[in-house]
């Protein structure tokens, strides 16, 4: 199986007025082509750090990121930004859709990004597939929050990415629509191939990937779905 | 990279350049209005700019006719033997010159009027023409006993071409009417008409008798060959000597160049000063823009746009919005030069029309863009530093500012040097206007922040909810309050500082005004005219007061010191060389008093050195004490005297004052002439008094105050227009940025306003918590510019004019009184809509 992701005792540290904070010691894993894992924890607890660094939006205090074959420390900011524009798609909490942007024009972004043509093409199929292409015109204003965010799913598979980072993609949304977002978004991946990373507060979401870390005071622990369960009782 | 993908600078300038304009929807307007502020600097520029070129060009393109010679030399005595002897060798022609006031007489309306007397040799002036209407009047007048009299004059008197004026004993008929002189500015011939006659019949006029104030003058037009400047160079202490004064064309152009570079240096450094503050709030709005955005930047570096490409976005909005300023600027300034001329035609010597000045213009818009753009550029720069991790964190530290920031700053201010040091053509007066304008700038701010510091304080004393949220809202962080106190308080300033130097102007008349004060005065009364002119005037009703005998003298020397050496000294030559009408009395005045020493009332005849009194002003002027001896050359006799007291003189009652006063017993026996003034009832009364007093005795003098008091109002309101000019910009500028300041929280507000009223405030609450801020912000903006007027009124009334600062407080409280409405107002329309909108629907954001 190709590698996608390896994680290589990384760790993050802040500094902060004099002090300083571990955010992640030693964190080592990795993820293979196709493969979708969930990152759970507590607020506060590291999670979007890892994911920041994994993305290659942060840089580690010590240990090895490797993304696609490249070693993140050893690229320029601008070759990380190509290789994300490329290769890699995000998913936000929030949903982070440009306002004055049109949904079709949010969707065809990291395609003129990459002066690609037919942008406008592939992304109408895409917010087809979202069920959204009859709402292209409209702006992020005028969708729902379950809208908006497939509109912001399909911008993130417009590139066809081989990995996918999702920060709590279903955490602004009701129960419902969290379920409809969830199924296109493992039905997506499922048909490109994509490996998906994602982060959530929400068990059932998570349980639903073939891996599952838990994270807690910066320590990441692999689990299986057993162990998870009996974590879910617990609690 | 893929095939198909395109990367590179073109790519990223297409794509960047598509996002922006995307990007930029909905917002354009907001965009614009605040490159209007901008705008209105600009414009300024290019019409100044352009106007400055259009006055040089035309004093360029006639320049000897500005002097009408190329040098013309000035005595107020009649030319010695010794001063004939120095000019004799002179090459070229000759033309002599007379100068004196006089009465005009209009026999047909029956009308005097105090006007100037030009008596013309042959051939003056030698360079450009007199402008009259019948056209060759100028060249015909010569020829007989005719005048060309002063439009202006003509109007007021109702007098036609070819009726008569009387001067004196000599009638003359009207043969053309001035309608241009060359190198005199309109505005002289309102203060004082002017009536041109040939040379060769002053002497029938019978007006320069002895005591006369006459300027004689020689005006010369040289060979080409000859230099009239070395000449004046080589015999500058021989004609100093001789109390002869000169002008040459050079010193003229000069004189008249350096006058209006100055004038239009210090406007187009008012108007850069205007951009600077307009383009600071414009800073204020990309700085508030780029944290809004903030987000949709992180976003963006996460779906892989590089820093370049995001910076090339935020760039192209920005520039942009400064080529919008710049072609609006540009062709509003345009518009605006086409007015500049009118302004100023009243005081420049040259008539002139705008034309299109393709240099000023680039220079203008050059300069506009590059400070415009900087000040835009200083806070995007912080886009460089946006962290694609925001896109991920609830809570964002704002980006920090960075040294490119500061070097945008910088080079702001570096322009800005630049810019002063081209516009003065000196670096030294460069760096000091900017200087103090910057120190201006500088004690707005500071009183801005001052009063905002007390209404902060103020709010927590226990004022009602609606008050203490309207100043609450007043320092929210986008509402650039303490930007719109400078800007609009520097308009306030302006027309306080101009409508209390006016008062201050005119207050020193207001005896005229007062009804028991006199208003009338006449002069120039010969020994054995006072008595029927006294009781003409008596006999009009007009009971005369303060007859005064006037003994012209000259200094000849001081503690022994001739004139001649004094000269090479510091002490200003208008001191030395002018003459002074002196007066004698056994008592002061209620309008003087005695500061240093003790004041001789009576001396006897024969007293060998006579002591006197100086007025403060003229004894620091000539370097004087106590103590000191001035020999006073008193109609050809030499008499010593010694300052035996110094006295502080109330220039501005109508009581008859001198700088010089002797005491009684001396100088009853010396050639004098009388003066006296009066209270009148009227300008009819007036009118009828003069034509009594000059009908049988033609040199006498006479004036109405309150006519003159308005005349020099109305000059005073036509100076007034360039600044007027400029604090309007001010104005308009800063009201301009309110409304762009007051969009761009728009939507906070709107939010802000439907979480009050979903907590329970009433429409009402919420609208006047609004309209308190914005009538503070108007009041604050008011005090600002009203409080550094005070106290620039108050330096100017006590170092400058020497009279009360503040003769009318009335003239600070009427902008005071302006702008808080209008602040209203602007907050009334912009957020009556806001009010209406369901609270509802603003939390849903479906507004």
């Amino acid at each position: 199986m190709n590698e996608i992701l390896r994680v290589a005792q990384v760790a993050k540290r802040y500094e902060s007025v004099g002090r300083s904070v571990d955010v992640l010691r030693d964190t080592s894993f990795t993820l293979y082509a196709g493969e979708s894992a969930a990152i759970v924890g507590p607020s506060g607890s590291g999670k979007t750090t890892l994911l920041g660094l994994c993305a290659g939006l942060d840089t580690p205090t010590s240990g090895s990121l490797t993304l696609l074959g490249a070693d993140l420390a050893a690229m320029s900011e601008g070759e990380r930004a190509a290789l994300r524009n490329r290769k890699v798609g995000f998913i936000f909490q929030s949903f982070h859709l440009m306002p004055s942007l049109t949904a079709l024009e949010n969707v065809t972004l990291p395609l003129e990004l990459l002066g690609r043509g037919n942008a406008e093409q592939a992304a109408i199929t895409l917010l087809d597939q979202v069920g959204l292409a009859d709402r292209r015109h409209h702006y992020p204003a005028q969708l729902s929050g379950g809208e908006q965010q497939r509109v912001a799913i399909a911008r993130a598979f417009i590139n066809q990415p081989e990995i996918l980072f999702a920060d709590e993609p279903t955490g602004n949304l009701d129960l419902e629509t969290s379920e409809r977002i969830t199924d296109l978004l493992f039905t997506l991946n499922r048909e490109q191939g994509t490996t998906l990373l994602l982060i959530t507060h929400d068990l059932e979401l998570a349980k639903k990937t073939g891996r599952l870390f838990r994270i807690n005071h910066g320590q990441l622990m692999e689990e299986t779905n057993q162990q998870a369960q009996i974590a879910e009782v617990a609690l | 990279m893929t095939e198909g993908e395109r990367t590179g600078w073109v790519h990223d300038i297409r794509w960047a350049s598509r996002l922006a304009w995307r990007d930029s929807r909905g917002a354009k307007g907001k965009g614009f209005l605040y490159a209007l502020s901008m705008a209105l600097g600009i414009a300024t520029l290019v019409a100044l700019g352009s106007f400055g070129a259009d006055m040089r060009q035309a004093l360029a393109g006639q320049t000897k006719n500005l002097l009408g010679a190329d040098l013309v030399v000035y005595s107020r005595q009649p030319f010695s033997e010794t001063a004939q002897k120095l000019l004799t060798p002179l090459p070229g022609r000759r033309a002599e010159t007379k100068r004196f006031g006089t009465m005009a007489h209009f026999p047909k309306t029956d009308q005097a009027v105090l006007s100037r007397i030009r008596a013309m040799g042959d051939g003056f002036p030698f360079y450009g023409e007199i402008l009259t209407e019948p056209a060759d009047a100028a060249a015909t007048y010569q020829q007989g006993p005719r005048a060309l009299v002063d439009a202006v004059l003509l109007e007021r008197v109702g007098a036609q071409v070819g009726e008569e004026i009387r001067l004196g004993q000599q009638t003359f008929t009207i043969h053309g009417k001035i309608l241009e002189t060359p190198g005199v500015p309109p505005a002289a011939s309102v203060m004082g008409p002017r009536v041109y006659i040939s040379l060769d019949y002053v002497a029938a006029t019978g007006l320069l008798q002895q005591g006369s104030r006459v300027f004689y003058s020689y005006a010369y037009q040289f060979p080409d060959s000859f230099d009239g400047d070395a000449w004046v160079e080589t015999n500058k202490k021989d004609l100093r000597t001789e109390r002869l004064s000169w002008s040459t064309v050079n010193e003229q152009r000069q004189q008249i160049g350096d006058d209006m570079d100055n004038l239009t240096a210090f406007l187009s450094l008012t108007a850069l000063l205007t951009l600077l503050l307009g383009g600071l709030g414009v800073a204020g709005a990309v700085h508030y823009h780029v944290q809004q955005k903030t987000r949709q930047i992180g976003v963006l570096r996460c779906l892989g746009a590089t820093v370049r490409q995001v910076v090339i976005v935020y760039m192209i909005q920005v520039m942009t919005m400064t080529l919008f300023a710049v072609v609006v600027g540009v062709a509003v300034g345009l518009g605006l030069q086409l007015f500049l001329p009118a302004l100023i035609r009243e005081f420049f010597p040259v008539a002139f029309e705008p034309s299109f000045q393709g240099y000023e213009v680039l220079l203008a818009a050059g300069w506009g863009f590059l400070l415009s753009f900087l000040l835009a550029l200083a806070p995007l720069v912080a886009v460089r530093r946006v962290s694609p991790l925001v896109s991920f964190r609830a809570f964002l530290n704002p980006p920090k500012a960075d040294w490119l920031q500061y070097a945008c700053y910088g080079a702001v201010i570096l322009i800005w040097l630049v810019f002063a040091v081209m516009r003065t053509g000196s670096f030294q007066i460069g760096g000091l206007f900017l200087l103090g304008l910057i120190a201006a700038v500088g004690i707005l701010y500071l009183t801005a922040r001052l009063l905002a510091v007390a209404a902060r304080r103020v709010s927590k004393m226990g004022l009602p909810f609606t008050w203490r949220h309207g100043v609450a809202s007043l320092f929210r962080p986008q509402n650039q309050t303490l930007i719109l106190m400078v800007i609009l308080g520097m308009g306030i300033f302006l027309i306080a500082v101009l409508g209390g130097a006016r008062t201050m102007l005119i207050g020193q008349f207001s005896d005229v005004r007062q009804r028991e004060k006199p208003n009338f005065i006449a002069w120039d009364i010969q020994v054995d005219q006072l008595d029927s002119v006294l009781a003409i005037s008596r006999e009009m009703g007009v009971e005369p007061q303060n007859i005064t005998p006037i003994v012209p003298m000259r200094i000849e020397a001081i503690n022994g010191k001739s004139i001649g050496d004094l000269l090479a000294t510091d002490i200003p030559h208008w001191a030395l060389r002018r003459e002074y009408r002196s007066s004698y009395r056994a008592e002061l005045g209620d309008s003087e008093k005695v500061i240093e020493g003790e004041f001789t009332g009576q001396v006897a005849a024969d007293i060998e050195v006579v002591p006197i009194s100086l007025e403060q002003d003229i004894a620091a002027d000539l370097q004087v004490a106590l103590g000191d001896r001035l020999t006073l050359d008193v109609m050809g006799i030499p008499l010593e005297t010694e300052i035996t007291s110094i006295r502080d003189v109330e220039w501005q009652s109508m009581a008859p004052n001198f700088f010089i006063i002797f005491p009684a017993g001396i100088l009853e026996a010396a050639p004098q002439m009388f003066m006296f003034n009066g209270r009148t009832q009227s300008a009819e009364q007036v009118a009828d008094l003069q034509r009594a007093i000059i009908k049988n005795n033609p040199n006498v003098m006479c004036v109405d105050l309150t006519q003159m008091v308005k005349t020099f109002d109305g000059i005073l309101d036509k100076a007034a227009t360039m600044v007027q000019f400029l604090a309007g910009l001010c104005m308009l500028t800063g009201l301009v940025l309110l409304g762009s300041a007051l969009w761009n929280s728009r939507y906070q507000r709107m939010g802000e306003h439907a979480l009050l009223r979903t907590l329970g405030a009433q429409t009402r609450q919420v609208a006047w918590i609004t309209l308190t801020e914005y009538l503070l912000l108007g009041l604050l903006a008011s005090l600002t510019g009203v409080v550094l007027a005070v106290i620039a009124n108050w330096a100017l009334g006590l170092f400058l004019f020497k009279v009360d600062p503040f003769p009318q407080p009335l003239v600070f409280l009427v902008p005071c009184l302006t702008l808080p409405p209008l602040t209203l107002l602007l907050g009334y329309l912009s957020h009556r809509d806001l009010w209406r909108t369901p609270a509802i629907f603003v939390l849903r954001g479906e507004n």
